[in-house]
């Protein structure tokens, strides 16, 4: 080349807009904002049905519980950082994988002990990833919880233990569990890394008992393991007759503002709440928490004395938002409700209105329903709080009139029906119209994502004679828990007929966008297709869903979540289908998206869930455009 | 025999190769579940009625009445091959189906006993 157009060629090349990258996808919800957003653009409506399998890999860590070991629960967004790609698995072992084939660079197994000490199932939600900036042996670490409550901090590089972590890398935190520690905790989700703190959040045995080991949030320095501080959510003097309002899901932060924003459960027992009558401020709330101190700056109650384990269920999603000519720092809280709440997340203040409505009395012995409940009704919520889902003719038909009749045998005056001895229908279920996945947004447009599902549930307090009579005394039979302690244990189960059909009117499940700027619903589809013995529905009755979308630069979203066991790529602008791939098992897990040695890859985990269906898999599989 | 029974059989014989792979294959997304082992033995079920139909001396009403449940197995069969998601098995069974239709609407003449 002549010499003297080297300089026009370098100036050509650096006028070129350089291709945008996802260079980290380091925590479960991409970042620490959990906006899921990934910033590559090779990802178009037009292109994306070219998608190829990159590679895929089993993990060998299933169990189908027909064997020795419980049923495997696996819902591991991957964690790319380091050049490598991070997993934990329900075995609560770390793979360390090569991003660009799958092939295996290392592995550590925390022997965790694999009984179901109090979920029902085996269950993980991935690993967390941190590093300290300067080089050498653990600068850069990976850590896993375990179903006993160890928290294993290993290096990135080798999976080998960090010896000054804790003991010798392991942390016991079960040795906080000190008050009303009538079950061990379980670190099923990883902590949040907040610059050199863990956020750690656990979880516990629902639905078992009234009083329980009090929720808290605990401060872990990222090096030492050492107890930074803990924030309690139950006030002191109510320890005593209740527990838990813990934190079992992800959580975000915003470092600038100091902040990380806590979604706090509900209190126990979860459908009876005769014994925790007082206020319980923090409890099923979003509550802002100062990173250095552990004060609470702020907090949002999103349901009041909680009776139906609406628990706050994934990581708000912080994003500024351009309203009235301001810029507002936003904070977008996704609920089991269908509610979203959208605060301004320095203050708390609610960008758009909370209305306190009034809700129905309880006839339960001993309880005191909240006379009013908040209400957000716009954003349009997903799920409609006034009315649940009509009697489905097909189903009623084919049940010779079952629905119709179970319609007018049991209570419902909207979405805070207190549950009741009589029966009462629960719509949304306690799975929620959305759960862990939240939601994603496009930061740079405001347009928010999210995935719901629209599920029927009958809740009824059996009184407690009858009910030890029913159960044996003895608890978690399908259906029935005992909330011991309580004058009622419950059943819960799906308005389903005898035949197994859905009673009420489809969808199942849908997809939506909002305009956070305005609170306008941009649109509204039926997502994915529902199954049951095999046969799919259609294609309008749309999939009950767990796990969350991602939102990508070029104008797509990647989400696996429907009950079909397909992972999808969907039109942003639209909500239409634009690619599907069937995995072995539902994709419960929020999917990863990075830029690996100048390729993009979209990375799925399909692990299963037994509340979808029971379908397991240790699959896990990238995605990329097809060689031109 | 009932030559034009045929056909059926062959289509039949091809629904329970589909419906099997169904059955057991991790690529279906029904292996293993309640619908696609109904599929399998509607496949088996028209196939081994066709079987009974060509080579039998069924006639007048026990052959009609051999020939509806053929039928009514072959468009069952369809109809979970659709929502199976097995397009191959559905389209296969309507072609059983259309099959049976024919070899029972041909004039009398072409049947003969072996």
């Amino acid at each position: 080349m002549p010499y003297a157009f080297r300089p026009l060629i370098a100036a050509l090349c650096l006028a070129t807009p350089a291709a945008a990258e996802q260079l980290r996808w380091d925590t479960f919800n991409g970042d620490l904002a959990a906006t899921k957003f990934a910033d590559v653009d090779s990802f178009t409506p037009e292109n994306v049905s070219e998608l190829e399998r990159a590679w895929e890999v089993h993990t060998g860590d299933v169990s189908d519980g027909s064997g020795d070991l419980p049923e495997t629960v696996w819902s591991a967004t991957p964690i790319y950082a380091n050049q490598t790609l991070y997993l934990g698995t329900p075995f609560y072992r770390i793979l360390a994988l090569d991003p660009a084939t799958g092939a295996e660079r290392w592995s550590y197994d925390s022997q965790s002990t694999l009984e179901a000490l109090t979920q029902p199932a085996l269950k993980n939600r991935g690993v967390a990833y941190w590093e300290s900036g300067q080089t050498g042996p653990c600068e850069k670490r990976v850590y896993i919880g375990t179903m006993d409550a160890e928290l294993h901090a290993v290096d990135a590089d080798t999976g080998e233990l960090c010896a000054d972590f804790a003991q010798g890398g392991v942390l016991n935190v079960n040795q906080w569990n000190t008050v009303n520690d009538i079950f061990p905790f379980s670190l099923l989700q990883p902590p949040t890394v907040v610059g050199d703190t863990l956020m750690l959040g656990w979880a516990g045995n629902d639905w078992a008992y009234s009083v329980a080991p009090p929720g808290n949030l605990m401060a872990i320095d990222a090096r030492t393991g050492a107890l930074k501080w803990d924030l309690s959510f139950i006030p002191d003097v109510l320890i005593p007759v209740t527990g838990t309002a813990n934190i079992w899901t992800s959580m975000s932060a915003d470092p600038e503002l100091g902040l990380v924003y806590v979604p706090v459960s509900s209190p126990s027992p979860n459908y009876w709440g005769g014994n925790r009558t007082d206020p319980i401020p923090l409890a099923t709330s979003v509550t802002a928490v100062d990173v250095e101190t552990g004060e609470v700056r702020w907090s949002q109650q999103i349901v009041r004395h909680d009776i139906w384990d609406y628990d706050t269920p994934s990581a708000a999603t912080l994003v500024d938002i351009e309203r009235d000519g301001q810029t507002i720092p936003a904070l977008v809280q996704t609920t089991k409700m269908g509610f979203i709440f959208v605060l301004n997340r320095e203050t708390g203040e609610p960008i758009f209105p909370i209305e306190d409505r009034a809700v129905p009395a309880s006839d339960a012995e001993g309880e005191v329903a909240s006379p009013t409940q908040p209400f957000v009704l716009t954003p349009p919520p997903t799920n409609d709080p006034f009315e649940m889902p009509a009697v489905w003719w097909l189903a009623d038909a084919v049940s010779f009139g079952q629905c119709s009749r179970e319609r007018e045998q049991y209570r419902y005056e909207g979405i805070y029906t207190p549950p009741s001895v009589q029966g009462t229908f629960m719509y949304p279920g306690t799975a929620g119209a959305n759960n862990w996945g939240g939601a994603s947004v496009d930061p740079r447009t405001g347009i928010l994502y999210i995935n719901s599902m629209r599920i029927v549930q009958i809740i009824r307090l059996i009184p407690r004679a009858e009910y030890d009579q029913i159960n044996g005394g003895s608890g978690n039979e399908a259906g029935f828990y005992p909330q011991e302690g309580a004058p009622y244990g419950i059943e819960l189960t799906n308005w389903w007929t005898d035949l197994g059909l859905p009673c009420w009117k489809p969808p199942y499940g849908t997809f939506s966008a909002y305009d956070l700027s305005t609170g306008e619903r941009l649109y509204e589809v039926p997502f994915g297709l529902s199954q049951q013995w095999g046969f799919y529905g259609l294609s309008d009755w749309g999939s009950p869903t767990l796990g969350g979308p991602v939102v990508t630069a070029g104008g797509v979203v990647f989400i696996g979540a429907s009950m079909d066991a397909r992972v999808r790529a969907l039109d942003a602008a639209t909500g239409a289908e634009l690619w599907s791939d069937l995995v072995e098992a539902p994709s419960v897990a929020i999917p990863a998206v990075y830029t690996h040695e100048g390729v993009d890859y979209v990375v799925f985990v399909a692990g299963g869930n037994s509340i979808l269906k029971a379908q397991v898999s240790d699959q896990v599989v990238a995605y990329r455009l097809g060689q031109p | 025999m009932r030559r034009s029974h045929f056909p059926v059989i062959a289509l039949g014989a091809i629904g329970i190769v589909l419906a099997a792979y169904a059955c057991i294959s991790s690529d279906s997304g029904v292996a293993g579940t309640l619908g696609a082992l109904l599929a399998l033995l509607g496949a088996a079920a028209v196939t081994a009625g066709s079987v009974i139909a060509a080579f039998t001396l069924f006639e007048g009403g026990l052959f009609g009445l051999l020939a509806f449940l053929i039928g009514l197995a072959a468009v069952l069969t369809a109809l979970a091959g659709f929502f199976l998601m097995q397009y191959g098995l559905a389209a296969v069974m309507a072609l059983a189906f259309v099959g049976l239709l024919v070899a029972v609407l041909r004039p009398a003449r072409h049947r003969r006993p072996i």
